[in-house]
């Protein structure tokens, strides 16, 4: 009964652990197909904005 | 899943009073738990899955009731069973007192629930406001929102935080998870910005995005906050609404008197001592009194006086029924006038209220095939999300985004993606119908046999009871010229007023108290199976069955001949001797039985009429009805045969009957609806009750689950397109958090709404008909 009580503490705890280790994973190889991948060009890139400079230029260009 | 997953126990045939349903072989008990934490189909997916995995252990679990149903071998102790919930993170109780159905939480939200809601809302708005618009944002803003922003991370979002651990100490994650993570991921990432980056540098303004932005060292302080506060705002409203689509059994609940007059029988001569008791105390055979604007108390037959009874809570009749000494009354049912003395015969689960509760107690508490496969979905979405977050959050730092960028697009990911939609789109819509189902006097026993009714493309329809009211009525008189008919008719009734018979009794009603013949009837004498004779007004009247070897004038020998190729009764009336008139008699249609053949043939459903009769009372219905297809002289086997050749030919039947003779085709039939005037028996075979008296509920019924698999249709694909289409535009940086929670909460609410929409479903051709 013990054995089977420490086998089943050892599942639980080890089910958490090998589910963040995969998602570690997935992020390396994630992160290996992006190099690949990439770079991408910055207008795709998530956040990206045209630089301040360029807006007020933009700006001063149209006054 | 273990294999036992996804089977929902059928409803209890038996149910002890300790809230355990012990089945027939005596094996296996229904134990129904209520289940605290639930929040998503995950989470339902979850507590199946450890209750099942429990040898000889089948379970539903119902996301929108908060409980289990779980069917267990006698020697499983339900302390098992909570504890197997507990162990999936939930909090779980034994629900003791299913007997008179469990009392629904109330519909209002609880005060800490929105003291929470508000405190986080007083925290967050202006939060919010500052970092959207950057015209407020004065210097060191960002450190005030910091501030803020700490207790609605850490308080705010706590019951997040707790389950999501919760959840990964049993190797599990939820739809909490990705909350908590959402939440932890965009506060963490604005301290480090604030401590360690640019971002805590006085006079820094900040452009508001409703995609991430990751050009300059940002705080994401809005969605720290916006994501707490606009889950549990809608969380809230989900829960209201939800307790909202379950107040049929609310409404079932109020109906149940509290206390009752019992009467005892004093000393002889003195009147019945009157004592108040508790309803619990009331005993069948005991005599209670109503009083006007009272509820009757339970289930009895009334002793003395006379009352009009409103049953439009029980059977969504709205016109009240007059009653008097010897008739039947439902405890339940509101006395509109009059008092009333009634022998109890039944109480507590046995009444009628009772049996029907636990018919809308089974039917919420079930789970439906769609619902099932809902659950599976949802139950492997949430482990995919964070894997795609994951892989989303390296995809970008290799690809040459900001760390900030790719941080903020997998939070984007983790909060757009929740499940909770999918969660709730089937079982709110199946509550909903079942609950106004109830209210319409239509009983369904699961939630499956809303899908099966969607089905049915021919209904089987008994004759006697379901489309004929299966009482006599006078149809028909026909004199020998001299002889008025009111007269002979008045004479007649007078006669039949003292015969039990049913022939007799309908002659009687035939004609009002105040108009039958004054004066004693003499000589009375009731010939077994043939008629009545007897004196009154000074002429001998007999009453009997016609012969077909009587000598008769044309006229009365042409009324009997009809009346016997109609397949009706005839009796003839000799007044000293002398034949003088024919009197019809037979069965007459139940009210709306016309219009039903009508509104299923609208639904594109053929009608079939089968019945026991022979072939000249089953043809004259069938014409009046304009029903082509009919089956006589039909046995009990012979029903169950028809319904089996029909079922052979890939159509889909559906049988209504009320008989002990329907009892055998409404069980093997696709779907069976029994009449709830009709027999224990039929009731219990069938899986749908109809609770009023007009046939029109059979196509309220067909209609209802039309509406009801409509609605669940259009929720599944709203939320499998929202997820489908707003995963891809998160994973591509497209997406602040904050607009994805918002999405995420209105995606929900959206759901709920068109469910709740049920609630306003009215039978066609009722406007009038009572909205509780």
């Amino acid at each position: 009964m013990d054995a089977e009580q420490r086998l089943r503490s050892s599942v639980a705890y080890g089910k958490p652990i090998g589910f963040v280790l995969v998602l570690g994973a997935l992020c390396a190889l994630f992160y290996v197909v992006g190099r690949a991948a990439g770079p991408v060009s910055p207008e795709l890139r998530p956040g990206w904005h045209y630089p301040r400079d360029e807006i007020s230029h933009s700006a001063e260009h149209a006054r | 899943m273990s294999a036992g997953s996804g089977m929902v126990p059928a409803a209890p045939a038996d149910t002890g009073k300790d809230g355990a349903a012990a089945r027939g072989d005596g094996s296996l008990i229904t134990t129904d738990l209520a289940v605290g934490g639930m929040t998503c189909a995950a989470c339902v997916a979850r507590v199946e899955k450890r209750l099942n995995r429990i040898a000889g252990v089948t379970c539903g679990v119902n996301l929108a009731t908060g409980r289990a149903r779980v069917v267990h071998p006698a020697g499983v102790p339900v302390a098992d069973l909570l504890e197997a919930v507990r162990r999936a993170g939930y909090t779980a109780d034994r629900i003791t007192d299913t007997e008179d159905a469990p009392e629904p939480p109330p519909t209002g939200c609880r005060d800490e629930d929105c003291l929470k809601v508000v405190l986080t809302a007083v925290l967050a708005l202006p939060v919010l406001l500052v970092s959207m618009i950057p015209a407020l944002q004065f210097r060191n803003w960002q450190w005030i929102c910091f501030l803020l922003a700490t207790p609605v991370a850490l308080w705010g979002a706590e019951v997040f935080h707790r389950r999501a651990l919760r959840a990964l100490r049993h190797a599990t994650a939820t739809m909490d998870t990705l909350v908590s993570l959402g939440v932890a991921a965009s506060y963490l990432w604005s301290c480090y910005a604030l401590f360690l980056g640019t971002a805590g540098t006085p006079g820094m303004v900040m452009p508001f995005s409703l995609s991430t932005d990751g050009a300059h060292d940002h705080v994401y302080l809005e969605a720290t906050v916006g994501i707490p506060l606009f889950v549990l705002c809608g969380r809230l409203m989900e829960d209201r609404v939800r307790r909202r689509t379950g107040s049929a059994l609310h409404a079932l609940a109020e109906l149940v008197v509290k206390d009752v007059t019992v009467l005892d029988d004093g000393p002889p001569g003195e009147p019945p001592a009157e004592r108040r008791v508790p309803i619990g105390q009331l005993v069948p055979g005991q005599r209670f009194l109503v009083r006007p604007g009272e509820r009757v108390a339970t289930d009895g037959v009334v002793v003395s006086g006379s009352a009009a009874l409103d049953l439009s809570l029980l059977t969504g009749e709205s016109a009240p029924r007059e009653v008097g000494p010897g008739d039947r009354v439902t405890g339940g049912t509101l006395d509109a006038g009059g008092s009333l003395v009634v022998r109890a015969t039944e109480v507590g689960a046995d009444t009628r209220l009772g049996r029907i509760t636990r018919l809308v107690w089974e039917a919420q508490a079930g789970k439906a095939r769609v619902q099932r496969l809902a659950d599976r979905v949802a139950g492997v979405f949430v482990p995919l999300v964070l894997a795609l977050a994951a892989s989303v959050l390296g995809f970008w730092l290799g690809a040459g985004a900001s760390a900030q960028g790719a941080v903020t697009t997998a939070v984007a990911v983790l909060v757009v993606a929740c499940p909770c939609a999918l969660g709730l789109a089937t079982p709110t819509a199946l509550l909903a119908a079942t609950g106004r189902g109830a209210q319409f006097g239509v009983l369904f026993k699961g939630p499956e046999v809303l899908e099966r009714l969607r089905a049915v493309d021919t209904v089987v329809l008994d004759k006697t009871g379901t489309l004929t009211s299966g009482r006599m009525r006078l149809l028909d008189t026909v004199t020998v010229d001299g002889r008025p008919a009111s007269a002979v008719l008045r004479l007649a009734a007078a006669v039949e007023q003292l015969s039990e018979h049913p022939v007799g009794r309908a002659i009687a009603a035939a004609v009002p108290p105040a108009e039958r013949v004054s004066g004693a009837v003499s000589e009375f004498t009731a010939m077994a199976g043939t008629g009545v004779r007897g004196t009154v007004g000074g002429h001998t009247l007999c009453v009997r069955r016609l012969s077909p070897d009587a000598r008769l004038p044309g006229v009365l020998r042409e009324a009997g001949d009809r009346a016997d190729a109609a397949g009706r009764t005839a009796v003839l009336v000799e007044i000293d001797g002398a034949a003088v008139a024919v009197l019809t008699l037979g069965d007459t249609l139940r009210p709306g039985s016309a219009e039903l053949v009508a509104r299923l043939r609208a639904l594109g459903v053929e009608v079939m009429m089968l019945t026991g009769d022979g072939p000249g009372a089953a043809r004259a219905v069938a014409d009046e009805l304009g029903i082509d297809q009919v089956r006589h002289s039909a046995s009990p086997e012979d029903k169950a045969e028809v319904v089996a050749q029909l079922q052979a030919t890939g159509r889909v039947p559906a049988v209504v009957g009320d008989g002990v003779n329907d009892a055998a085709a409404l069980a093997g039939c696709e779907l069976g609806m029994a009449v709830g005037t009709g027999t224990d028996v039929a009731i219990g075979a069938a899986s749908v009750t109809l609770m009023r008296t007009d046939a029109l509920a059979v196509a309220d019924a067909l209609e209802l689950a039309k509406r009801a698999m409509g609605t669940i249709g259009s929720n599944l694909t709203w939320a499998f397109t929202y997820n489908i289409l707003l995963i891809p535009i998160a994973a591509a940086g497209m997406l602040n958090p904050m607009i994805a929670a918002v999405a995420m909460s209105g995606s929900s609410l959206l759901v709920v709404g068109n469910s709740l929409r049920l609630r306003s479903w009215r039978p066609a051709g009722r406007p009038g008909t009572r909205v509780p």
